[in-house]
Order: C-alpha cells, then sequence, then structure tokens
C-alpha cells in the first residue's frame, strides 16, 4: 500500500507537467461541451477526439482523453437540471429533481452542488481505487451471468418504484419498457425480433430517443400547451444570491454525497451501464433515510447531490476493471480502451508493471481532472442558471432545435428524431395520466441485459434452475429481492399486531 | 358554467379529455370509444372524479392491449423451451405479465373509485394551448421530414422562424435573426469544428 | 407579408451560395468510413488508426463513422445504398459475407466493390493458465468424450468467433456448448471469472490476458504463428487441418467509378505502410494483410460460398 502511495506521488509529478494539464484542461472543455449537447455523450466524445490525440505521447493522450470523459459527465447534467433534457443517459435521474428546482429558480444551487458532488464522489473513488484495485477487480471477476441476472433482478425490483408513485403504474411502465428494448437483434440467438422488415429497428430502440423524448419533449410540450400570457409567468428569475448554495444547501447534501460516493464505487464495479444504475440506487436510497420522503419530486437537493455524486464515482470505479483486467466494462471504457491501444499502451494486467508512468500519470490526472473540473464548471454556474431567463418563446424552439440536432449526432439517423418525437408524444400523454418514465427508462437499460443473462446462465447449465440459488452471490441478490418484495406485508402484519392504534391511513 | 365544447377536428364523442391534447389521445382514445360505456358528452355537473376515471380506464385499457399486441407478435417468432429460449419466449411472458397488471390495475379502479386517483388536471383548458401544441410538434414533425431534402442548415432556419412564430414572436428582426443565427452556429459547430456529419439535404448541405 | 417572403428568399439564396461547386479532381472533400459496430471494437480501433494516417495521404480528412446493429446489418445497407461517388466506404468485414445467409439482408457482398484488404487475423481458442488441457489434441479429446459440456463463449450469436467455433466443431467432429455474449470483451471476463472453459476470439481481443499470462492459446486456426507468442503451435502444425480468420478491409458501393476506387486504393495502401499506423498494428497484435481490390474481390466471393455452405449445415 505504501508503495501505491509513491507511485501515486510520482505520478502526480507527471500529470502536474505544465503540457499535460493543458491537454487534461483541453479534454475537460471539449468533453463538457460535447456532454451539454443532447445525445452526444461521453462515448462520442472520445471516439471524436482521438484522431487529435494521435501527436501527442500515451500518457498525455490518455489524460486528454480522460479530461473529455469527465468532461461529458459532468457536462450531462447541465441540460437535465435546466431543461429536463437528459444530456446522457446516467442524467435521466437528475432531471426529475433538479428540473423543479430550476423551475423554483434554484438552478444555481443544483448546478454548483453538481460539480461539488461530483467532485466528491470522484475524489473518494479515485483513491478507493488506488488501494483496492486489485482485490476489487477480481471480486467483479466472480460475477457470471447467475450473478449478474439475480443482481440486475433485485436491482430492476427495488428501483422500478424510484419516483414513488403508484406501484402498479410505475411496474406497468418498466413491463412496457422491458418489451420495447427486446425490439431489434436477439443477443443469443442472433434472430431479429419486431424488427417489422425496418433497417432502423434492427439495432434497437435507442434509448437515448427514448429518453430525450419523455423528458426533454414532453416536457417543451407541456410548456408549449399553456396560453402564452401564461407561459411567461411561470419563470421565477433568481435573485443573485441564490445563484450560489446556500449554508443550508451544503449541509442536507454532505449525507447524499457521501452515501452516493459509497454506492457510486460499488455499482460502478459492474458490468454493464453502472452509471444509470448508481443514479437510480442513489435516489432511492436517498428518499429512503430521508426526513421528507414526500418532497422526492418537487426539488429536493439531496435528490441531485447523491445521484450526481453516485454518477461519478461510478464512472470512476468503471475504470478499475479496465486498466486492472484490460475488460471494459462499460461502453465508454471500450473506447477508452481502444484509445490506450492505438496508443500502444494494452491495459490489463501488464499494465501497472510495463508502463507504470501511463498508469499512475492517469490515476493522478483523474484526480486534478475532476479538479479542473470543478473550477471550470463552478463559475459558468450563474452564467448557466441565467439561460432559463430567456423568454420561454425563444427558449422553448431552441430547446426542440437543439434536442433534434442533438438526437441526430448520436447514429445519423433519422429514424432517431422521429422516435424522440414520437415518445416526446407519448411523454407528454403520459404526464397527464401520471404515469412515470423513469420506470420504464430503467428497464430499457437493464432489461435486454437481464434476459440475455438469464438465458446465458440457463445455457451454461444445461437448463437447470437451481443454477440460480446454488451460487452464494446469486442466492444473496434474490433472497434480498425477495425480502423487499415481502416487506410491505410484514410492515402491516408488525402494525397489526402492534394493536389497532388510530394512526391515520395505511401506506 | 362550463365553457364550450369545443369541436375537436376529430370528431369525438367524449370531449372532456380530448381538450387535453385532442389530437394524440384522440387517436388513440378513438379505438376505445365504446370501451367504457362513455356517457354523453359536455355533462354539465358530471363529477370530475368519474371524468379522471374514465381517463384511467382507458390508460389501463390501452396497456392491456399494447400486452395483447406484445403477445401476439411474439408468437410469431420462435419461442423455445427455458432451455434453449427462442426469440419469442421473453417477450411473451412480459405481455402476459403486462396484461396482469393492466387487469390488476383496471381491478384496482373498480374498488377505489375515482376520488383517490393522482390528478393535475385543471378545469377546461383553453383549446388554444393545445392547438399550439399541436402545431408546435407538428412543425417538428414536418422539420424532420424536411431534414433529409433540405438540408440541415436550411431546415434548422425554417423550423426555428415557424415555431418562433408559432409562440408569437413577430419582429422580423427576431424573427430571421435568432434563427439564422442559431442555424449557423449548429451548422458550423458539429459540421466544422467537431466534424460530426449533419443531414446534407439534395442540394447537398 | 413582401418583406418576409424577400427575408427567407435572401436567405436561401444565401445558402445556396454555400454549396460547393463541382470540381474535377477526387477526393474534394472529406471521406466517410462506415463501420457496422460499436465503437471500442476491433474493427473499430483499427480502421480509426488507419484513417489518421490515410489522412496525409489524401489530403482531405477520413471521418468514422459507427452504424452499429442487427451484428452489422445496419452498417451494411447503409453502406450499399450511399451514392458510389468514393465519399462514402464501408468496412468490409467477414460477416459481409456470412450475415446474406443467416437473415434476409437487403444487400449481399456483390454490392459492393472491394477497394484494399488491410488485416487478416486468425481466430483462437483461449483457456485459461491453469486449465487441465496442454494442447489442441487433449482439449479435443475432452470434448469428444463429452459432448457439449465444453463451454465455449463467443462474442454474440453468428458472429464471426461464432461460426469460427462451429466450423471448427464440425471439422474435428466435436460438440462444444456455445455460450454467447455480447461482444468480446464480456466473452473474455467471463473465462477469467471461471464461468465457461474456452472462449473463440480473434485479436486484439485477449491478447494483453495471454501476455500477462492469465490465458493460454489452446488452439489457433491460421497458417503460421503468431510474431507475438512464437511458442504456440497452429492446428496445421499439429495435424489438425483447419485454419480460419477474418479479413477486414474497406469497399465502395457498387458503381464507384474506378479511377476513384484505384486512387483510393492507392491511398490507403500508403496509409497501410505509414511507420505509426504499422507500430498502432503490432502493438494491437493484429496481422496486416495487403490484398489488392481484385484479390480481395476473389477472396470475399469463396468465402461467401464457403460461409453459405456451413451456416446451411449448421441450421440443419
Amino acid at each position: 500500500m505504501f508503495e501505491s502511495l509513491q507511485h501515486l506521488f510520482a505520478g502526480f509529478g507527471i500529470a502536474t507537467t505544465v503540457a499535460n494539464l493543458l491537454y487534461c484542461l483541453l479534454g475537460a472543455v471539449a468533453g463538457t461541451l460535447v456532454g451539454i449537447l443532447p445525445g452526444l455523450g461521453p462515448i462520442e466524445g472520445i471516439a471524436l477526439l482521438i484522431p487529435v490525440t494521435f501527436g501527442l505521447s500515451p500518457t498525455s493522450a490518455i489524460i486528454m482523453l480522460c479530461g473529455i470523459y469527465y468532461g461529458a459527465m459532468y457536462g450531462g447534467s447541465t441540460t437535465s437540471i435546466l431543461l429536463n433534457v437528459p444530456g446522457e443517459t446516467a442524467s435521466v435521474i437528475t432531471c426529475i429533481d433538479g428540473y423543479q428546482m430550476a423551475k423554483k429558480g434554484r438552478a444555481g444551487p443544483a448546478l454548483a452542488i453538481c460539480a461539488i458532488g461530483s467532485f466528491i464522489g470522484g475524489t473518494l473513488s479515485i483513491f478507493a481505487m488506488v488501494f483496492l484495485a486489485p482485490p476489487l477487480a477480481t471480486a467483479a471477476l466472480a460475477f457470471g451471468p447467475p450473478e449478474f441476472f439475480s443482481l440486475m433482478v433485485c436491482g430492476f425490483i427495488v428501483l422500478s418504484n424510484v419516483t414513488g408513485a403508484s406501484l402498479l403504474k410505475s411496474l406497468m411502465m418498466a413491463v412496457v419498457g422491458l418489451i420495447i428494448g427486446t425490439v431489434g437483434l436477439d443477443p443469443v440467438t442472433g434472430d431479429y425480433r419486431f424488427t417489422f422488415d425496418s433497417t432502423y429497428l434492427l439495432s434497437g430502440i435507442e434509448f437515448v430517443a427514448v429518453a430525450i423524448g419523455l423528458f426533454g419533449i414532453a416536457e417543451v410540450l407541456a410548456n408549449v400547451d399553456q396560453p402564452l400570457d401564461k407561459l411567461e409567468q411561470s419563470v421565477i428569475v433568481p435573485r443573485f444570491r441564490d445563484l450560489f448554495p446556500s449554508l443550508q444547501d451544503l449541509k442536507q447534501s454532505v449525507g447524499a454525497i457521501l452515501r452516493g460516493s459509497g454506492i457510486g464505487f460499488g455499482v460502478g464495479l459492474v458490468p454493464g451501464p453502472a452509471p444509470v444504475i448508481a443514479t437510480y440506487a442513489s435516489y432511492m436510497t436517498e428518499k429512503k433515510v430521508s426526513q421528507h420522503p414526500e418532497e422526492f419530486g418537487k426539488g429536493t437537493i439531496e435528490g441531485v447531490a447523491g445521484p450526481e455524486t453516485a454518477n461519478n464515482a461510478a464512472c470512476q470505479s468503471a475504470f478499475i476493471p479496465l486498466f486492472v483486467l484490460g475488460i471494459p466494462f462499460a461502453p465508454p471504457t471500450a473506447i477508452l480502451l481502444g484509445a490506450l491501444m492505438i496508443h500502444g499502451v494494452v491495459p490489463g494486467p501488464m499494465m501497472m508493471s510495463e508502463h507504470p508512468d501511463v498508469f499512475w500519470g492517469v490515476i493522478a490526472s483523474m484526480y486534478i481532472g475532476n479538479f479542473i473540473l470543478l473550477l471550470l464548471n463552478l463559475p459558468f454556474v450563474p452564467f448557466f442558471a441565467s439561460i432559463l431567463r430567456i423568454p420561454k418563446k425563444i427558449l422553448l424552439p431552441l430547446v426542440m432545435l437543439f434536442c433534434i440536432t442533438g438526437m441526430y449526432t448520436v447514429n445519423n439517423a433519422i429514424g432517431d428524431i422521429w422516435l424522440m418525437l414520437a415518445m416526446g408524444a407519448l411523454g407528454f400523454v403520459m404526464r397527464k395520466r401520471a404515469y412515470e418514465a423513469a420506470p420504464l427508462l430503467l428497464a430499457l437499460v437493464i432489461g435486454p441485459k437481464m434476459e440475455v443473462a438469464f438465458r446465458q446462465s440457463l445455457m451454461l447449465s444445461h437448463g437447470d434452475f437451481g443454477v440460480f440459488v446454488e451460487r452464494p452471490f446469486s442466492l444473496a441478490f434474490l433472497t434480498a429481492t425477495v425480502l423487499f418484495l415481502l416487506m410491505p406485508f410484514f410492515q402491516f402484519a408488525v402494525r397489526r399486531l402492534r394493536g389497532r392504534r388510530p394512526e391515520g391511513g395505511m401506506g | 358554467m362550463l365553457p364550450p365544447f369545443r369541436r375537436c377536428p376529430l370528431e369525438i364523442r367524449t370531449h372532456r379529455t380530448r381538450n387535453r391534447a385532442c389530437g394524440v389521445i384522440g387517436r388513440l382514445g378513438a379505438g376505445f370509444r365504446g370501451a367504457g360505456g362513455l356517457p354523453p358528452s359536455s355533462a354539465v355537473g358530471f363529477p370530475r372524479g368519474a371524468d379522471m376515471k374514465m381517463g384511467e380506464v382507458i390508460g389501463g385499457v390501452i396497456v392491456l392491449l399494447f400486452g395483447a399486441l406484445t403477445i401476439v407478435l411474439s408468437l410469431q417468432l420462435p419461442i423455445g423451451t427455458f432451455r434453449m429460449a427462442g426469440s419469442g419466449l421473453f417477450p411473451m411472458w412480459l405481455g402476459i405479465v403486462l396484461i396482469l397488471l393492466s387487469l390488476l390495475h383496471l381491478g384496482n379502479l373498480r374498488l377505489k373509485g375515482g376520488s383517490r386517483l393522482e390528478g393535475e388536471e385543471k378545469a377546461e383548458p383553453p383549446s388554444e394551448a393545445t392547438k399550439q401544441m399541436m402545431l408546435f410538434l407538428g412543425a417538428s414533425v414536418l422539420a424532420t421530414v424536411c431534414l433529409d431534402i433540405l438540408g440541415f442548415p436550411l431546415t434548422a432556419f425554417l423550423l426555428m422562424l415557424l415555431l418562433l412564430r408559432i409562440l408569437g414572436v413577430r419582429g422580423p428582426a427576431m424573427l430571421v435573426a435568432m434563427p439564422l443565427l442559431t442555424a449557423l452556429a449548429a451548422y458550423f459547430l458539429f459540421v466544422r469544428f467537431l466534424k460530426i456529419p449533419l443531414p446534407k439535404g439534395l442540394i447537398g448541405l | 407579408m413582401l418583406k418576409k417572403v424577400f427575408c427567407v428568399l435572401a436567405v436561401f439564396v444565401m445558402f445556396l451560395a454555400a454549396v460547393p461547386t463541382e470540381a474535377a479532381d477526387f477526393p474534394e472533400k472529406e471521406i466517410q468510413i462506415i463501420i457496422p459496430w460499436a465503437p471500442g471494437g476491433a474493427t473499430d480501433l483499427i480502421f480509426r488508426a488507419l484513417a489518421a494516417s490515410t489522412e496525409k495521404y489524401l489530403g482531405k480528412a477520413v471521418v468514422i463513422v459507427n452504424r452499429a446493429g442487427g451484428g452489422g446489418a445496419v452498417g451494411y445497407t447503409e453502406g450499399m445504398k450511399a451514392r458510389p461517388d468514393g465519399y462514402t466506404l464501408t468496412t468490409a468485414v467477414t460477416p459481409l459475407a456470412i450475415l446474406p445467409h443467416q437473415v434476409k439482408t437487403a444487400f449481399t457482398y456483390k454490392d459492393f466493390e472491394t477497394i484494399i484488404n488491410v488485416v487478416r487475423d486468425p481466430a483462437m481458442f483461449l483457456v485459461r493458465a491453469e486449465a487441465p488441457w496442454k494442447t489442441t489434441k487433449e482439449f479435443l479429446e475432452q470434448a469428444k468424450k463429452n459432448p457439449g459440456m465444453i463451454s465455449v463463449g463467443n462474442s454474440g450469436s453468428g458472429g464471426g468467433v461464432h461460426l469460427i467455433a462451429m466450423a471448427f466443431e464440425k471439422a474435428m467432429g466435436v460438440k462444444f456448448n456455445h455460450i454467447p455474449f455480447s461482444g468480446g470483451g464480456p466473452s473474455v471476463t467471463a473465462l477469467l471469472g471461471g464461468h465457461i472453459n474456452a472462449v473463440s476470439v480473434s485479436p486484439p481481443e485477449g491478447i494483453s490476458q495471454v501476455q500477462a499470462g492469465k490465458l493460454r492459446i489452446i488452439a489457433l486456426f491460421s497458417e503460421k504463428r503468431f510474431d507475438m507468442f512464437p511458442d504456440v503451435p497452429t492446428c496445421k502444425e499439429q495435424g489438425l487441418n483447419f485454419a480460419m480468420g477474418q479479413w477486414r478491409g474497406l469497399a465502395a458501393p457498387k458503381g464507384t467509378p474506378p479511377a476513384v476506387i484505384q486512387k483510393l486504393h492507392d491511398a490507403f495502401k500508403k496509409g497501410m505502410e505509414d511507420a505509426g499506423f504499422r507500430k498502432n498494428a503490432k502493438d494491437m497484435a493484429v496481422n496486416l494483410e495487403y490484398l489488392s481490390s481484385s484479390d480481395f474481390a476473389k477472396v470475399i466471393a469463396e468465402d461467401d460460398e464457403f460461409y453459405g455452405k456451413l451456416v446451411k449445415e449448421i441450421k440443419k
């Protein structure tokens, strides 16, 4: 461990050369810009800017690319809060409370807390990573298809009712999300499902289109669905001192941030779209431990601090499998892997020994990158917050154009735009009928993976269902799920047993 | 005294929920006009609870039908066994679960009556707003159609123009300058600077 | 009203003026390469590196566009439909010859004109370092004795390495239990975690783990030995007549003028020979194998026939 510290300091030495700092900054700026644009996320950002890094030394190149990665993660939350448009997949949960805060004129604190929380989450995660990386990576390997399935089921059931509206309706939306997720190529058999001979549908339903549609476009439509005179009234112009978080805000967020870091770090180790799941898990946790759960969904700062922190922490810990095992667990890390390889650095067990300068330099620059992003973002908070001052008449068309453009840049497919608009209309209707969009999105993300894991497990065990309960981790997750489902009944039974003390309605 | 019932272009019988999102729900609701034995229109004094309940029932029915559709489509795919699952196995079960859930939901509604439902529905909204929303959406749809024909910069310009106009912006300066700036800015940012391709129209932009 | 119309017209004219005029030289603007897979995959990495090194020889930017979906079908369909003017190319990888036999696609290899082949990678089976089998023969023996019990992972059902694994099965008369994963990464991870017995991959997947000694190459399906691992015998050397790999090259839509194809071919050939690119390729352990347009076309045609037969047999 002491050795690790030594290496880390050496890494800092490398990372803090003027040139490298500059590259990190450039990457961070570029990444933020990319992240702000809806649709574009860290993957596209890294992919686009790889050629720019070709002339640099491997260390510098990776430092720059990591900067882009973070920038994109940070940038994604900006549009979520201001416009209810998820900048990228992991910012969906931030829309829920973040946008409500913005509507109340509290966009500034929301944005600031995002930056602060992300920074803390990322930093804590990095330190944990430095000391715990190898054993954790090996532990992550123990996750085979059955464990993965059980974990997904557990997460899915627990997180479906994340926004707390009617459980039944949330589950319905979740199942709809699962069904939508089956469209496209069946990963196990290679057959096409529900594609109706359309080339567009072959690649499945694009998550980003659904997310931007259900959240962003639906919000725009809901806004437009108001008489013109009312339209401008609903904007609360923040006072200057409201542009920064108050001490109260900070105090309230501390717990959320710490919990978010832990959750994010843990979840990030699991293969798959970890950051998204981490945000849902953090939101759920904050609701459960809060003194005022009914405030969630109306603009609580914990609802923003927790998920954003978890998001960043998960992004960090997603690097662990990449660097230690050489295997990318999440799509952005896959492309980072590619970038590394192009520069001749093959991440994996050998990386620490063969290219220690790159390894530790990158780790140190992650820390620095986080810091730079904090510095970059905080001063811009008032600027971003005042975007909301733009009269809605002008802002709404801009947002619509913004979404359409951003959507196209993801896959260069007009079909995505149609899907987004259709989802926007659907989202509009769903709002009117009090159906939640968040469970649908979660299902869309988790569903396909869950199904694949299920079928893989059965293929491995030759059809024996016992495989799910014979393996310890898998059994643990399934038991947790069952307990969770039974909990309301327990609570009911306990209350009944305690006697009929009139306590107001149950549930 | 309720505001006069506005004729929705789609001529749907029950108007309450239609006014809200005329075309969207209307199109869906049109198929289920007879679904719940909906009461006659413009019922003055009709309790709002039952009004929301009708909307809820329709919602539940739509979900139910979606589940049924899923099952029907899944059956066209190989189902296989659990050991060697075919593509259709999972969606089929999902469809079944969805139908069960929507039945539960509808049953719930029956039991609880209309009072407990979460609602945000204000009194009859001015249909002017709804028309505005439909136009807004329509303009966006039109723009999407035009993207491949006119290319990005031009379409972006026209879209912004239309949308601003729909929302009531009139001054020619704003009406032309803003779209122009935005379209050009987007073009240069994406196509030139980031090298991300945007739709090129037939005129090759 | 008239003023508004005038304004709109003026803007329209302005846009028109921005359209570049026709020039005789190719290329006069950037070239796009469609990659029918998600970023980060083997093809993606190789061609991004190639794009960067070819830019200087071509004089214009070479931009990569990912069009994942349908196992490659989405990208190939789009590539086929592109204008045959040489500005939209597609990476021609083995699935191009496989997909049309598996599902109803809008394209076949005949809808493309080959430009050049860049990489030819063998496939291989990897096992964990502590696995009990030391040679390919031992592995096969166990498989013969326990049909369907040895689990072999692959990067996706119907994908290149999956079919190669199945072809190997047929050639050797054994039966494996094929477990599909969503990509090469997850399949290698599963092997490392001990959830499957072996994995079918193509470089650069798995290379770093073999270098680190965590995994071993148990069967190598190439004509000659790997430069990076000179101690590993090929199947052919052990008397097992089996060698299969994947090719990765470039193609343009049918109807592209031959002069344009020639220009592209020459530029990319220079890009391939570029020192920087060679180093990249070496680090990724990919095997560069140049094939001219006509040679490449022959290979694709042969493989298309071969896979057609293979897929039919497997489907039985």
